[in-house]
């Protein structure tokens, strides 16, 4: 064949994914001194006390200084969890705050929303194809479809509340598809 | 719903390569549609009645032995690949999972264009698949992950418009293949896991714009809706995931429709109707002039979301404008297209189904053992699995032998449990609890799981079946040289079998597993058959669950490749 393929790239746009990168507060990464807030439930919106964290994990937005919730991407939302801070991997202790840890609740396989939590195991559970994921070990894959931790987001506490400390530890939801 | 007209992509791009023939490109009229040239495959199943058959018999049983990869296309792309290679006069679509859409030469492999959506990155994923293109004029379409209507020029990739068919933020997203009549194209949404309320779409297939949109869920106040209690019809479910077929006597497109949500039926207590039915939309306002509820008040997942194969029949002496559809749920259903709806004629199990206690003779209403009917915070073992007897692979009909080709799953039941949920825009909203459910596998199944089952649709009654060890994902084309293709095992082969007797009469291994939807059309006097290797989705899905209750099966590698195979 001696026909040469050429790429074009129309209206010479890079390539990169739209979505949660757009530019509205809502949709923006959690920024560093948001603060932690309830995503869901009777107490939506509101700042989330260390003492609200118990077994249950809880499911966080960040907050921030100007009240703005960002709440427009599933890439933004946490599982806040409480666990034993003696069992945690080195790697793991650098996110946490405390026994304090808040985890990307969106899933490396396909990107659902990882909703189950069992303490005892200390595992976070995908319900849409049952990947698990090792908490302790800094989300670590303990069983597939995915391939890929969850990311962990640095907060630390004080004031009463729960803080974002810095940026996610990983790409969150899936791999990129090209 | 949002609609632009684009000069480029706003959002895409196009790899282009030069083409020699790109002038050449035939127009798809209406009247083409209808009647397609045999050498052509201009829709998802072929012709509007869904058969997934062609005429063409160059390729037949006698020299089938011959036939060998002419060419392959590797799509660098893991999951999914399901979509029918559609060839319009030399030009080849395929599309993705991730929504890309390639097209070829369709006799040399050449690649004339690729077009990649570029997706959001926080749009869930949870079945990355895409079943194929609809053609209209001089356009190409593609139903997306983020829930629009893209359509391109057949000739260079370029956007003409896209069209917005919802939010995919609130759990939205089309896999299928448009459905193309009378200058619309039709599509339906998937997001029966994510508390949607399903509904088929109609866009002027020129310009974009909607030309009419019906609900798979009745609002209050219309019929039907004494079937859904409270608010529970706002987040039902009821996708539309697979293409319909079309009537072009009567002017009727027949949908399947999939399973309420959340998953566990005494979430929403009552027939649920239009769920898990087939449905008859007036091709013109989209008004709802028919249904048939295969199952009320669906449990089980058991989506019945394949479109009925339009097939005339006979019973008792009589020829039947029949449907026919073999269901998710386990049972062969034969029914009939009347002026004032949907009849039933006769039903019956084509694996084992152990829910149904009967089928009432004049409605083809079943009654359940409530025992096998799994609920909140109750477990129940029930046959088939909730992937059902047969999933979405489309079975095929052969107007030669008149016989139904069914890919089907025997031997795999589930126990499964609900848990309660409660709604969240967006986000998974099935109500199971996985931590405490599982397949279960009957006696049976170490001889096989996976079938390919024969049936005579004029006598009822099952002429010829094979059988695999592995589970069977495997879409059906059926061909007048008397052969009927089919993958869909995780042994990874491509299979040609006679259709009068299911001989097997050829077989290819593949890179992967062969989920894709296999096409035959002819170049310059020259016959193919096309077809997609590439697991993924719920094969992979059934495979690990299969896994979880130790059954070894073995490894099937990702990763999509186009096969086109000819004689030598
Ligand atoms: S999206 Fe989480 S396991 Fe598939």
């Amino acid at each position: 064949m001696n026909r040469r393929e050429i790429i074009t790239v129309a209206g010479g746009l890079a390539l990169g994914a739209r979505g949660a990168h757009g530019a509205s507060p809502e949709r923006m990464k959690p920024q560093i001194g948001d603060v932690l807030v309830h995503a869901f439930g009777d107490r939506v919106g509101s700042a989330i006390s260390p003492a609200d964290v118990k077994d249950d994990r809880i499911f966080a937005f960040a907050m921030a200084s100007d009240g703005v919730i960002r709440d427009g991407s599933l890439h933004n939302q946490l599982s806040l969890l409480r666990v034993d801070e003696m069992a945690m991997s080195e790697k793991t202790r650098r996110y946490a705050a405390g026994p304090f840890l808040a985890v990307s609740a969106a899933c490396t396989h396909t990107g659902c929303e990882v909703s189950g939590w069992q303490p005892d195991t200390h595992e976070l559970i995908c319900p849409c194809h049952g990947s698990r994921f090792a908490v302790l070990d800094a989300a670590r894959v303990v069983l597939g479809p995915a391939t890929k931790p969850l990311a962990l987001l640095p907060i630390e506490q004080g004031d009463g509340v729960i803080r974002v400390a810095g940026k996610f530890s990983r790409r969150v939801g899936p791999e990129p598809t090209y | 719903m949002k609609q632009r007209v684009c000069s480029v992509g706003l959002f895409t791009f196009v790899l282009a390569a030069f083409s020699t023939f790109a002038a050449q490109y035939q127009p798809v009229t209406d009247a083409r549609l209808v009647n397609p040239e045999p050498e052509n495959w201009l829709m998802y199943r072929g012709t509007y009645d869904s058969h997934g058959y062609s005429p063409l018999k160059r390729i037949n049983t006698r020299n089938v032995k011959r036939l060998k990869p002419l060419w392959t296309y590797s799509t660098g792309l893991r999951e999914g690949h399901q979509a029918p290679p559609i060839v319009n006069g030399g030009f080849m679509f395929i599309t993705t999972p991730h929504n890309h859409l390639l097209a070829f030469d369709a006799a040399s492999g050449d690649l004339i264009w690729r077009y990649i959506r570029e997706l959001p990155e926080d749009q869930v994923q949870m079945h990355p698949t895409n079943r194929g293109v609809g053609l209209y004029g001089d356009l190409v379409f593609m139903a997306t992950a983020d829930c629009y209507v893209v359509a391109l020029d057949a000739k260079t990739g370029a956007v003409v418009w896209e069209t917005e068919v919802e939010d995919y933020a609130a759990g939205y997203y089309m896999t299928l293949a448009s459905l193309v009549a009378g200058g619309k194209g039709m599509v339906g949404v998937s997001g029966g896991e994510f508390g949607i309320r399903g509904f088929v779409m109609a866009l002027d297939a020129t310009t974009g714009e909607e030309a009419w949109k019906t609900y798979t869920i009745p609002a209050p106040g219309e019929p039907g809706s004494e079937s859904w209690p409270g608010d529970s019809w706002k987040t039902g479910g009821v996708p539309v995931w697979i293409t319909g077929s079309f009537d072009t006597e009567t002017g009727l497109t027949y949908w399947g429709t999939g399973n309420g949500g959340p998953w566990m039926g005494d979430t929403r207590d009552g027939d649920n109707l239009y769920a898990t039915s087939v449905i008859a939309l007036d091709l013109t306002t989209g008004e709802i002039r028919g249904h048939h509820q295969y199952h009320w008040n669906d449990s089980w997942d058991w989506d019945e979301v394949s479109a009925p194969l339009l097939i005339d029949f006979e019973r008792a002496g009589r020829t039947l404008r029949g449907l026919v559809h073999p269901g998710r749920n386990g049972y062969l259903w034969f029914l009939e297209r009347l002026d004032n709806g949907i009849g039933f004629v006769d039903a019956q199990p084509y694996v084992k189904q152990d829910v149904f206690t009967s089928i009432d003779p004049d409605t083809g209403r079943p009654t359940y053992d409530e025992t096998k009917k799994p609920g909140t915070g109750k477990g129940a073992l029930f046959c088939p699995s909730h992937w059902g007897g047969k999933d979405w692979p489309p079975a095929a009909f052969s107007p030669r032998t008149r016989l139904l080709y069914i890919p089907a799953n025997d031997n795999v039941c589930a126990y499964m449990i609900g848990e309660e949920v409660s709604y969240r825009e967006g986000r998974e909203f099935m109500g199971t609890d996985w931590q405490n459910s599982n397949l279960v596998l009957t006696e049976e199944a170490s001889d096989y799981i996976g079938e390919l089952q024969a049936w005579n649709v004029d006598t009822g009654e099952k002429v010829w079946s094979r059988t695999f060890a592995s589970h069977n994902w495997g879409p059906v084309l059926a061909t007048a040289g008397d052969l009927v293709f089919m993958g869909g095992t995780n042994d990874r082969y491509f299979r040609a079998f006679h259709a009068k007797t299911g001989r097997l009469l050829w077989e290819q291994r593949t890179n992967s597993g062969v989920i894709g939807v296999p096409t035959t059309y002819e170049v310059n006097g020259r016959q193919y058959i096309a077809v997609l290797s590439g697991w993924g989705v719920d094969a992979a899905r059934e495979q690990a669950s299969l896994a979880e209750i130790g059954k070894v099966n073995p490894v099937v590698p990702q990763g999509g490749v186009l096969w086109v195979f000819g004689l030598e």
